[in-house]
């Protein structure tokens, strides 16, 4: 891992066969071009660097997107990207500080600790970009830094919300963590979701609901089988007062998804009852190696030598 | 929200299998949760033999999870999500003096 930018070396492959194709042009070339080039520098066949390449250029999977991408790049609803050979990519803003970090260029850039290892499988979650280095300012300048500043600072790309024991998590243990999803009231009878945990689909998180909100044929099973009963009654109801569940996702508005309530419904109940549906909550273990306060000091330290790279991270985000 | 509320959506999950139809033994951290462990199971594992595939097939499609008899019969192991989490599902060949039934109908 580079200690410049805390991306991986097939990455940074990534970057240099990605800006070797557009030749000192800023015009996107073909995915399968750079994909080729990368084979033949560094020995990543296609099948291997072509995920790696999707995630960094989709605004779902990481906050600093390294690539710009053209054509169908999949979807946060969960729709595969078109082939290779159908698509095209550029260094983004955040793409060429990172390769000018690796190359020496710039000092270095923080894009992994933004970013995280959790879209790519891994245990590190992402943090909130503009949060971050706002941080590493002040823990370069040696501000003092409350506790509080670091509410919030864990935050995924999907909007998604996260719950659980964040003191374990905070302090460096690997933490079984809920990420659910972000619940909007508009209305005294709607709720509107507007993010969802990484790794799901509006697609899954819609069809979830709709599943769990048809009323069950045949009527209840004997509900003190298992555990209490009003955690049983949680699980049964047939949506809690939810009368109607729409996708109006859409281009400016990626994740909406509405849940419209009768007008007598217990709105609490209805929310309480929507995150009972997998995937509108999910768990995942999660860890900060050290950490978070090592974590941002152990970046505050990196950076503080040649502060450029964090000056113009600052600047774009 | 507490992890204790969400532990149960697999045990709820095999109820709405056992009330439509299905029969299987639940095996893996769901088991073990049930045994009183104090880890919440992350998903259901049920072992299901050869003969009771067309049932759970059933049972899930209840739940609006698709999947063919076929698919189970030769893959042996499948993953599947389902409004209550994720399900996987082990098809195992039935022992010759197997109680697998009995104890999958009483235990669920």
């Amino acid at each position: 891992m580079s200690e410049r930018t805390g991306l991986g070396p097939l990455e940074v492959a990534l970057l240099e066969a990605t800006v070797a194709m557009q030749a000192g042009r800023e015009v996107p070339v073909r995915t399968t071009d750079v994909l080729l080039l990368c084979e033949r520098r560094d020995g990543y066949g296609p099948s291997y660097a072509l995920p790696v390449l999707q995630h960094l250029g989709a605004w779902w999977h990481t906050h600093l997107n390294l690539f710009e991408v053209h054509g169908n790049w999949g979807t946060v609803d969960g729709d595969p990207p078109a082939d290779a050979q159908y698509t095209e990519v550029r260094l983004s803003p955040a793409g060429w500080l990172a390769l000018g970090a690796e190359r020496g260029e710039l000092g270095p850039v923080p894009v992994t600790l933004v970013n995280g290892t959790h879209y790519r499988g891994g245990l590190v979650p992402p943090l909130s970009p503009r949060r971050t280095v706002e941080l590493l300012h002040r823990l370069i300048d040696d501000e003092e830094v409350p506790e509080e500043a670091f509410d919030d600072l864990v935050a995924f790309p999907t909007r998604g919300t996260i719950d659980g024991d964040l003191e374990s998590l905070y302090g460096g243990h690997r933490t079984r963590i809920l990420l659910g999803s972000r619940v909007v009231r508009e209305a005294p009878t709607r709720l509107v979701i507007t993010g969802i945990p990484p790794g799901t689909s509006v697609q899954e998180v819609g069809s979830g609901l709709s599943r769990r909100q048809q009323p069950s044929p045949g009527g209840r099973v004997s509900r003190h089988l298992f555990g209490p009963p009003e955690v049983d009654e949680r699980m049964y109801g047939t949506g809690n007062g939810v009368v109607g569940i729409e996708d109006e996702s859409g281009y400016d508005d990626p994740i909406r998804i509405v849940l419209d309530l009768a007008a007598d419904a217990d709105v609490d109940a209805a929310e309480s009852w929507a995150s009972t549906v997998w995937p509108v909550t999910i768990e995942a273990e999660l860890e900060l190696p050290g950490g978070l306060d090592t974590m941002l000091r152990d970046w505050a330290h990196r950076c503080a030598e040649d502060r450029s790279g964090l000056d113009e991270l600052t600047r774009l985000v | 929200m507490d992890l204790v509320g969400l532990a149960e959506r697999s045990t709820v999950l095999a109820q709405e299998l056992v009330r439509h139809g299905a029969h299987f033994i639940v095996v893996g951290g769901t088991a073990r949760w049930l045994e009183g462990d104090p880890r919440p199971p992350r998903d259901l594992d049920v072992v299901v033999t050869d003969d009771q595939i067309p049932d759970l097939v059933r049972a899930l499609h209840a739940l609006g999870v698709e999947i063919a008899e076929a698919r189970l019969a030769r893959s042996r192991t499948v993953s599947l999500c389902t409004a209550w989490g994720p399900l996987d599902v082990f098809v195992v060949a039935q022992p010759a003096s197997s109680p697998m039934e009995t104890l999958a109908v009483a235990d669920v």
